[in-house]
């Protein structure tokens, strides 16, 4: 018999504590696995757009914890079995539903923030996608009272998420091996190869304004605007050149 | 009133803003996957880095003044191209390595912070958006002319009390999707505009408009030079070229080079001042924080680089066919005052001339749409910069993320302010040839700095603030001199662009102010973080 499993979408909020709770409890009388899934959401959004939005969310979502680590912990302390997964994605529903596929669960809890009017026009409800799209039975819970929150909340007080941006922490690399010198040669290279016509042309139309003004392959083009037209083409293989040396030197360095 | 073309304008407005506020829904619950967004998302960015780009500035203002000039106009629209290169060979890699993209955040990551650093970080950043509005403000205010009929002090208050509103209640969320239809939008109006134009009167091939345009005398000259336009009543365009040709027989056609850039320094001053702009724009810079990868960070500038190239390349062909087709119409304008709608309207006359009012209505729509998402992006620039940069880091640095969103909202209604009255002040200029005053002092405030950051282990600190406020003093002193007709300035002739001056002195600032300090901060994890090799 194989063995029983839970599919847990949390974020860490308030209801998805409330999820992480009625997942647990389901776990129990099933005697089944707990996967938590916990994903953060790549959406091409800049920092003061993030920041709105979690305005506009305090009121739904009230707490912000380590979502899988919470579901972890709090499985630790019921004797629940919870394997954490985090993935970083696109739409958080196409998350939870590819990895609901991958591993083929009894049940999948999620919570349902209670969004309502334009917040839930604009952002949609993952609860309901899921349940709109999911092959496997779904649960969806609602945050019933704190006092039936009350252990859940205490351990996720104890793992808030951390601030949105943070700087990628660089240990032990070696400048020598970086060798800045050899890709400022190739910036200054690319460069080059784009300001020499550009200012060439300035300097054409400035100081040999007859050359610039002789006309070439009919229609009154002259060397000026044909010149002109040029710069275009010469910046694109310029720029996709620039590509390629500088993927060759990323994989060079692999080996 | 023009019902079909308002409405038109209406609609693409409308669109534009509501896939906007859908978009988040999409991004959020649709069930097709992506591996973290990334099979797109250089795509995506491309396009989102096109549409903060292409403002009012190339659409409205490039042919504009292509249209009323000819081809010595034409350095804009290869100077914007330009730009995108210098950033994508020095700095858009490093950038997206180290995860900051302004000045402040940089010199603060290399060196200690400083209140010196962020304080005059903040107010290069707020002048040169803040000046990047004022452009925009004119654009809609010419629109609002010819679509409605406004005054034009009366529209540039609509639409500047409109766009800040738009901002403040809460256009400030959904930025990303609002760049990247607008982008479209704007490609494909451009694009449609020279095609029918081609077709309708061009015999299908734009080499045409090339040949016919050979004999024109621009229009801005023609109107200076011949007294009465009213004789023109009731001649066709082509007649009126052949009439003004035959009184003004041997002076410059919009063809020939060099015909309006008085000399070289001029030339070189504009051209500098292009090409090394877009690298210190702070509302472009920025817009690299949603690129995913560093990778992501150059196949997405190499989009924009095909994105805005093609672009601009119709854009002279359309600039050279409205100065053919619309020859009377802009002498006209010139000579009745109308010097904003004769600099900046070409397109959607244009528009009007080969689709009527439905193309007029997608020019406009797509030059508001266009507009409204650059103030949007430069305002939010503009509050990010002031809050995130400067009041969390001196005045609060504990203030709740509510009070930072309200801090920025305030300083977005008051430099919106500001740019409002700027603009009533500044309403007959070339819409292009005010951006390209921004991009003059963001060549010489941010790229200078920001170059110096990433590629040279000597720079110090010291430095990097001598290296900003030289260039902020210097291109500020140019740009007003160059706007209130100033001749010249200690001696020094004053340029179309302050950038021949400003950038050599920033640099040369930052270079000796460098060789006798010596806080050339934590360089070695910078450089690391900065030039690393992807994962």
């Amino acid at each position: 018999m194989t063995e029983k499993k839970i599919l847990l979408a949390t974020d860490g909020s308030k209801p998805a504590l409330m999820a992480t709770k009625k997942a647990i409890e389901e776990a129990k009388v099933m005697d089944a696995v707990v996967h938590a899934l916990t994903i953060e959401e790549k959406a091409p959004m800049t920092l003061l757009e993030k920041k709105q939005e979690n305005i506009a969310e305090e009121r739904y979502l009230e707490i912000k914890s380590r979502g899988s680590e919470v579901a972890k912990e709090y499985g630790d302390r019921e004797g629940v079995e919870v394997v954490e997964k985090k993935v970083e994605s696109g739409p958080v529903v196409a998350a939870i539903l590819e990895y609901a596929e991958e591993i083929d669960p009894d049940l999948i809890v999620v919570g349902n923030s209670g969004r309502s009017g334009w917040e839930k026009v604009r952002l949609g409800s993952v609860a309901e996608g899921i349940v709109k799209k999911a092959d496997h039975p779904v649960l969806v819970t609602r945050v019933k009272n704190d006092d039936y929150l009350k252990d859940i909340l205490e351990i996720a007080r104890e793992m808030p998420l951390p601030p949105i941006e943070e700087l990628e922490e660089i240990i032990d690399i070696d400048l020598e091996e970086l060798e800045i010198k050899k890709q400022l040669g190739l910036a200054f290279g690319t460069l080059l190869a784009f300001l020499l016509p550009f200012f060439g042309l300035a300097a054409v139309v400035s100081w040999a304004p007859d050359i610039a003004a002789t006309n070439i392959i009919g229609y009154e083009m002259n060397v000026a605007l044909f010149w002109i037209l040029l710069i275009f083409p010469i910046g694109w293989v310029t720029a996709i050149l620039f590509n390629q040396y500088a993927k060759k030197y990323d994989k060079a360095k692999e080996t | 009133m023009n019902i079909v073309a308002i409405s038109i304008v209406l609609i693409l407005v409308g669109i534009t803003i509501g896939v906007a506020w859908y978009s988040r829904r999409w991004t959020r619950t649709t069930s097709e996957f992506y591996v973290a967004g990334q099979k797109i998302s250089w795509f995506q960015n491309a396009l989102a880095l096109t549409g903060d780009y292409l403002s009012a500035a190339s659409f409205l203002g490039v042919t504009g003044a292509i249209a009323v000039l000819g081809i010595d106009r034409t350095w804009d629209a290869i100077g914007y191209f330009g730009g995108y290169i210098v950033l994508l060979a020095l700095l858009a890699v490093p950038l997206r390595k180290v995860g900051k993209y302004t000045a402040s955040e940089i010199l603060t990551t290399r060196f200690r912070a400083s209140k010196t650093v962020r304080t005059s970080a903040m107010l290069g950043s707020t002048v040169i958006s803040s000046f990047y509005i004022v452009p925009q403000l004119v654009g809609a205010g010419a629109l609002m002319q010819i679509l409605l009929g406004w005054d034009y002090v009366i529209s540039v208050l609509v639409i500047g009390v409109l766009v800040i509103g738009y901002v403040v209640m809460g256009g400030m969320r959904a930025t990303t999707y609002n760049q990247v239809i607008q982008a479209v939008v704007l490609w494909f109006a451009m694009l449609i505009i020279l095609i029918l134009t081609v077709v309708i009167f061009f015999d299908y091939n734009p080499m045409n408009i090339i040949q016919q345009a050979s004999d024109v005398v621009p229009p801005e000259v023609a109107a200076g030079m011949i007294t009465d336009g009213a004789a023109f009543e009731g001649m066709t365009f082509y007649e009126v070229i052949e009439e003004v040709s035959d009184e003004l027989t041997g002076v410059d056609t919009a063809l020939t080079p060099g015909a309006f850039a008085p000399d070289w320094m001029n030339l070189f001053a504009l051209a500098t001042g292009l090409v090394f702009g877009t690298a210190g724009l702070p509302h472009v810079l920025k817009r690299y924080y949603t690129v995913d990868r560093p990778k992501d960070a150059r196949t997405s500038t190499i989009g924009v680089l095909f994105a805005i190239g093609s672009f601009y390349i119709m854009a002279i062909f359309v600039g050279l066919a409205a100065m053919v087709l619309l020859y009377p119409e802009l002498i006209g304008y010139f000579q009745a005052g109308e010097d904003s709608v004769a600099q900046n309207m070409a397109v959607p006359l244009l528009g009007d001339l080969v689709g009527g009012d439905v193309i007029l209505g997608l020019a406009i729509g797509g030059a508001f749409c266009a507009i409204l998402s650059t103030v949007a992006g430069l305002l939010i620039t503009i509050g990010t910069t002031i809050t995130h940069d400067y009041y969390m880091e001196l005045i609060e640095p504990n203030a709740s993320e509510k009070k930072e969103v309200f801090i920025a909202k305030l300083s977005i209604v008051a430099t919106g302010i500001i740019a409002v009255v700027v603009a009533l002040a500044l309403g007959d200029q070339n819409v292009s040839y005010l951006v390209t005053l921004a991009f003059g002092m963001a060549a010489s405030v941010f790229f200078p700095v920001l170059f110096m950051s990433v590629w040279w282990k000597g720079y110090t600190r010291q430095g990097a603030i001598a290296t900003m406020v030289a260039g902020l003093i210097v291109s500020v002193i140019f740009v007003v001199a160059q706007l209130t007709g100033t001749p010249d300035v200690l001696g020094l002739p004053v340029l179309v662009n302050p950038a021949l001056y400003s950038l050599p002195a920033a640099v040369a600032t930052g270079i000796i102010v460098s060789k006798f300090t010596d806080d050339i901060g934590d360089v070695d994890r910078f450089m690391a973080l900065a030039h690393r090799k992807e994962e």
